[in-house]
């Protein structure tokens, strides 16, 4: 009988330190369906290195990307400070907007298009100083400081998800540093992820609910749910990369 | 030695010993100076995070190992970070405008200035502190300097073609 008192009042010390942890760490819930709840991203705290225990990703439902929405590229250009500059051809674009047209059929499909973090990054492998890095927590990112602009990373991408900068900037803003001469690409709002936000711009700006940001180690997350309830493709998956963007509707 | 040298080296060690007075007073008294004697801002906080002799001599190497802590580990946490140093050094000036990085009276450049060493952070980096840039409450539709806050340059909302 004791035990038995024991063991229910440690599930409900439990549940409280659950509930009054929450507080401190930034939890993000959701319902996905009826009897499936998701808590999903723990702020890490701040003096803590990233470990390869999370890998975080993008999963991205092109049924429900809207043709002619730009919310996500727009919310990105905003968090990041990107403005036109010389227009689409040379200015730095972290998503892109792709239509797909299968040319046998007429459908067509609408999808973001970024960088997709893999987990083998042909960008890292070709880069003469080591500024094209990948942190251990997947997050495929460029150190400027040693950024030489030499462009190989650009040439290997096999998305085109980076730009190099051709004109100085100015009024950058503190979250993204950017700067004539380097290249660079989505970085996965890792300012967002290291202070445990669980989103990231793209994913809080699609209104549509086509971008949902987790952790792919976690089996408890709502992307991962989501992917093993319905499936997700790597864009040209052949290569190998074990990219961390996904996407579903191809 | 001879007579007519005695005068120079005395006149000489005189020159030396005040220009070490000056600079141990300029150091240690009254507000904050620069190494060419000029008043910087004064910053938000009670105190730096180490002693202004070890940072004059030393912030460019704590700065370097902070960026490549955060930006390869991802730790984030204040001590030695540029921004931090930014939001608690650039403070309006009695003008209330917050001065840019190629005014004279800006943190960082009133003293590289004077001691001739080219700054090329603020290429890429902020200048400012974290409060002068604003969201607008909406969402992600404007992004605009805080209008709140006086600013001395304009600053210009532009979006992708076709948004």
């Amino acid at each position: 009988m004791s035990s038995k008192t024991n063991s229910s009042s440690n599930k409900i010390d439990q549940y409280r330190r659950r509930l009054l942890g929450g507080s401190a760490a930034a939890v993000a819930g959701l319902t996905l369906a009826p009897g499936l709840i998701l808590n999903t991203v723990q702020a890490k705290p701040a003096d803590q290195a990233v470990s390869n225990k999370n890998r975080w990703g993008l999963l991205i439902d092109t049924k429900k990307c809207a043709d002619g929405c730009t919310d996500c590229v727009t919310a990105c250009n905003t968090e990041h400070g990107l403005r036109e500059i010389h227009g689409p051809a040379t200015d730095a674009q972290w998503i892109r907007n792709v239509t797909l047209k299968n040319k046998s059929t007429g459908h067509t499909v609408n999808m973001p298009v970024m960088c997709q973090h893999c987990e083998n990054p042909p960008c890292v492998d070709v880069c003469p100083t080591g500024a094209s890095f990948k942190r251990d927590d997947g997050i495929v990112l460029v150190d400027k400081h040693i950024c030489i602009g030499c462009r190989y990373c650009m040439m290997a991408c096999p998305y085109k998800a980076r730009n190099f900068i051709h004109e100085v900037l100015t009024d950058q803003l503190p979250v993204a540093p950017r700067g004539k001469g380097t290249v660079e690409a989505c970085t996965l709002c890792v300012h967002k992820v290291d202070n445990g936000d669980g989103t990231t711009a793209c994913a809080d700006a699609c209104k549509h609910g086509a971008i949902t940001f987790g952790d792919l180690n976690d089996k408890n997350s709502l992307i991962s749910k989501k992917l093993e309830m319905t499936g997700g493709r790597q864009l040209r998956a052949e290569l190998g990369l074990n990219t961390g963007v996904r996407y579903q509707g191809l | 030695m001879n007579s007519r040298q005695l005068p120079k080296l005395l006149l000489t060690s005189a020159l030396l010993l005040w220009s070490i007075a000056s600079f141990a007073a300029s150091d240690f008294s009254g507000p904050d100076r620069d190494a060419g004697g000029n008043i910087v801002p004064t910053p938000k906080g009670e105190s730096c995070v180490a002693p202004t002799a070890d940072i004059r001599a030393n912030h460019m190497d704590y700065l370097k190992h902070k960026r490549n802590e955060t930006m390869r580990k991802g730790i984030r946490t204040e001590k030695n970070s540029l921004v931090e140093c930014i939001n608690c050094h650039v403070t309006p000036g009695e003008d209330g405008k917050v001065a840019r990085i190629n005014d004279d009276q800006h943190f960082c450049s009133s003293c590289h200035r004077v001691a001739s060493v080219t700054l090329d952070c603020f290429e890429c980096h902020a200048d400012r502190p974290v409060e002068y840039f604003s969201r607008s409450p909406a969402g992600h539709d404007v992004f605009a300097l805080n209008p709140a806050l006086k600013t001395n340059t304009p600053h210009v909302v532009m979006n992708r073609k076709g948004q």
